[in-house]
C-alpha cells in the first residue's frame, strides 16, 4: 500500500501540494489524474524520497521508502525516461538494479525478453527512442518483483501494442495483490485500467474514489437504450417531462432508472434492443472538476441528484406507445 | 530470496559502473604512464643539463653536483593527481545532469550510502594507478640514490599515493557539490591551480598582515598541502609547516566528502 499523510510543498513563493492526502490500496489500480502542474509528479516524486515535503508523510508499506530494506522489492518506480542512467546499456541498467537489490541476475534475459528489448539489450540507453527507454524503465521497475508499482506517464511514446501489453501488465500487478500508482494524462486509457482515482488540481486534491462512486456525482442518471420505436419512446417521455436527447445514434434518457424504462418498453409491446447506464467518463469527470474547482472549494456534500422517479403510466395491457389515450 | 541492500551491494554496482569498465581501466593506465614518463624527462633533461653545464666550465658549475639523484614525486603527483581529480569532479556531475543519480536513488534511496559507494571506485581507481606509477617512480629513484635512501622513497611514494586519493576525493566532491561539469572542473582547478597561483603572485607585496593573511590562504589550498604530503618525511624533522600541511591535508579530505555528503542527502534531485 501507498500512503500519503498531509503533503504539503512549497518551492519559493509557490505552493505547490496542500494537504495531500490519498491511499492506493493493494490489489487496485489507483489512477493518479490532474492538469499539468498539478503536483502529480512532485507527489510522486516525494513517495519515491526524492524530494522532502515541508511537512506530511509519506509511506510505502508503512515505513518510509528511504527507509526500505529492500527498496526494489518494496517499490517499483517509474518516473519517466528523465530517469534512467543514459550512459549504460540496458542490460547493464538491468544489472545495475540486480547488484544494488540483491536480485538473481539470471533473471535479466527474460525481463528484457518481457519489453521486448533483448535485441538491443547491448546498446547504451541513451540511443533508444522514447518508447525503448520507456520499456527500459518499466523493466527496471519491476526487476525486483515489487511489492507496489508507482508508474508516471508511463505509455508516453508505446504503440498500441505497447500500450495494450501495459494494459494487461498493470491490471495482472493488481490482480496479484500489488498497489499500483499510475498517473496518465491518457485519460481514455487510465479509464480502461483504474480502480480507483485521485485527482489533483493545484496541489489539492479534487476528488477521490472509486470510478463508479466518482461517476454518480457528476449529475443525473442518464440511461442509453434503443427500442423498435425510438420516436414513439421520446416523444411519450418527453410528454412526463422527462428530459430525452440522442447519442451515439440511441436515445439518452435522463432521470429515469433503466429498470423503469425496461418495463416502460415490454408494457409497451417494443422490442428492446439495448439499455446500458451511462457513466460519466474520467475525462468528463476531469473536466468538471478542473473547470468546476476554480469557483470555489466545496464545503459541503455535492447537492444529490432527483432519485430517478418511476415512470407513472404504464399503458394498459394489450395497448402500444400512443394507443388509447 | 533477495537480500537487504547493504553497502557491499551498492559498492559493488557502482565499482562495476565506474572503476571496472574498460575506458576508466585504459584513462588509468595512461595517466600512470604519463606520470612516469614525465618523471623520467625531466630526470634526463636535469641530468643533461648539469653534464652540458660541467662540461663547459660554468662557475659554479659544482653547485649542479648539489641536484640530488632523485627529484622526488611532486611533478608526477601533481599531473596524475590532477588527471584523476578533474575526471572525478566531470564524472560525478554528470552523474546528477543525466539522470543517472535520480535512477539510482530509487534503487539506493540511502543517500549517504550511496554517496560513499559512488565514491569510493575513484578512490580505488587512483590508488591503484597512482600506486603503480609511483612504484616504477620509487625503482628508478632507488637506482639512482642507492638502497641507503630506499626505506624513504618507500615512504614517499606511498604518502605521494595517499596525496593523490586526498585529490580525487576533493576532485569527486566539486562534482557532488556542483552538479555541472563545466563549474566542477572551474571549482577544482580554483582550489588546486589558480587560487595558488594567485596567492603566489600576491606574496611579498603588501603590509604584513596581508602577507600573513595572503600566507594563511596558501597554506590552506588543498594542493599545497596535498603535494607536500610526501615531503613531510622524517617526521622527526617537520617544522610547523609540515605539521600545517598534515593538518589541512586531513581537514580537506574528511570535510569535503562531510560536507558533500550532507549536501547530497538534503537537497532536492531536480
Amino acid at each position: 500500500m501507498i500512503e500519503v499523510q498531509g503533503l504539503n510543498k512549497t518551492y519559493g513563493q509557490k505552493q505547490v501540494l496542500t494537504n495531500v492526502s490519498f491511499r492506493a490500496e493493494n490489489g487496485l489500480v489507483t489512477g493518479f489524474v490532474g492538469p499539468n502542474g498539478a503536483g502529480k509528479s512532485t507527489t510522486m516524486r516525494m513517495i519515491a524520497a526524492l524530494e522532502e515535503p515541508d511537512s506530511g508523510t509519506t509511506l510505502v508499506d508503512g515505513q518510509p521508502f528511504s527507509k526500505a530494506a529492500m527498496p526494489a522489492q518494496m517499490l517499483g518506480v517509474y518516473l519517466g525516461s528523465d530517469y534512467l542512467p543514459i550512459h549504460l546499456t540496458a542490460a547493464e541498467y538491468l544489472a545495475y538494479v540486480c547488484t544494488t537489490n540483491g536480485l538473481d541476475k539470471a533473471s535479466i534475459p527474460s525481463l528484457l525478453q518481457m519489453v521486448e528489448l533483448a535485441h538491443v539489450a547491448d546498446k547504451p540507453i541513451s540511443s533508444f527512442s522514447l518508447g525503448m527507454r520507456q520499456r527500459a524503465g518499466l523493466a527496471a521497475a519491476m526487476a525486483g518483483n515489487p511489492a507496489n508499482l508507482m508508474l508516471d506517464e508511463p505509455v508516453n511514446g508505446l504503440d498500441p501494442m505497447g500500450v495494450q501489453w501495459l494494459r494487461g501488465v498493470i491490471r495482472e500487478q493488481a490482480r496479484q495483490g500489488r498497489a499500483v500508482l499510475l498517473s496518465s494524462h491518457l485519460l481514455s486509457e487510465l479509464e480502461l485500467v483504474a480502480d480507483s482515482v485521485v485527482m489533483l488540481d493545484q496541489g489539492q486534491v479534487v476528488r477521490m474514489g472509486s470510478m463508479h462512486a466518482l461517476a454518480s456525482q457528476t449529475g443525473p442518471l442518464q440511461v442509453l437504450m434503443r427500442t423498435s420505436n425510438d420516436q414513439a419512446v421520446a416523444n411519450h417521455l418527453a410528454q412526463y417531462g422527462y428530459q430525452v436527447g440522442y447519442a451515439d445514434g440511441m436515445l439518452l434518457v435522463t432521470g429515469l432508472a433503466p429498470e423503469s424504462l425496461a418495463n416502460f418498453v415490454i408494457k409497451s409491446n417494443l422490442q428492446l434492443y439495448h439499455l446500458e447506464v451511462k457513466r460519466a467518463s474520467l475525462e468528463e469527470l476531469f473536466m468538471s472538476t478542473a473547470t468546476s474547482f476554480e469557483s470555489a472549494v466545496p464545503t459541503q456534500a455535492p447537492p444529490q441528484s432527483p432519485p430517478p422517479q418511476a415512470y407513472p403510466y404504464y399503458p394498459q395491457q394489450g395497448q402500444g406507445v400512443g394507443n388509447g389515450r | 530470496m533477495a537480500a537487504k541492500q547493504g553497502f557491499g551491494s551498492v559498492f559493488s554496482a557502482e565499482m562495476k559502473r565506474v572503476a571496472l569498465k574498460p575506458r576508466r581501466i585504459i584513462t588509468g593506465a595512461i595517466f600512470a604512464v604519463a606520470a612516469v614518463i614525465l618523471f623520467i624527462g625531466m630526470t634526463a633533461v636535469l641530468d643533461w643539463g648539469a653534464n652540458e653545464v660541467s662540461n663547459q666550465g660554468v662557475e659554479g658549475a659544482e653547485s649542479f653536483g648539489t641536484l640530488p639523484a632523485f627529484l622526488g614525486f611532486g611533478a608526477p603527483l601533481s599531473l596524475i593527481s590532477f588527471c584523476f581529480g578533474i575526471y572525478a569532479a566531470a564524472f560525478a556531475a554528470r552523474d546528477h545532469s543525466d539522470g543517472t543519480i535520480r535512477a539510482t536513488l530509487l534503487l539506493v534511496p540511502d543517500r549517504i550510502r550511496l554517496f560513499l559507494a559512488r565514491m569510493l571506485p575513484w578512490v580505488v581507481l587512483a590508488a591503484a594507478f597512482s600506486f603503480l606509477a609511483f612504484a616504477v617512480i620509487a625503482v628508478i629513484g632507488i637506482g639512482r640514490a642507492g638502497a641507503g635512501e630506499a626505506a624513504t622513497i618507500v615512504l614517499q611514494g606511498l604518502l605521494a599515493t595517499v596525496s593523490s586519493v586526498f585529490t580525487v576525493i576533493v576532485g569527486f566532491c566539486c562534482g557532488t557539490v556542483t552538479k555541472r561539469g563545466s563549474l566542477s572542473v572551474f571549482l577544482f582547478l580554483g582550489l588546486f591551480i589558480l587560487i595558488p597561483m594567485v596567492v603566489g603572485m600576491a606574496s611579498g607585496f603588501g603590509p604584513d598582515i596581508l602577507q600573513a593573511i595572503v600566507k594563511g590562504i596558501d597554506h590552506a589550498m588543498p594542493g599545497v598541502a596535498f603535494g607536500a604530503l610526501p615531503d613531510i618525511l622524517p617526521l622527526a624533522k617537520a617544522t610547523t609547516d609540515t605539521w600545517i600541511s598534515l593538518g589541512v591535508s586531513l581537514v580537506w579530505a574528511i570535510g569535503a566528502p562531510i560536507v558533500s555528503c550532507i549536501l547530497f542527502k538534503t537537497r532536492g534531485t531536480l
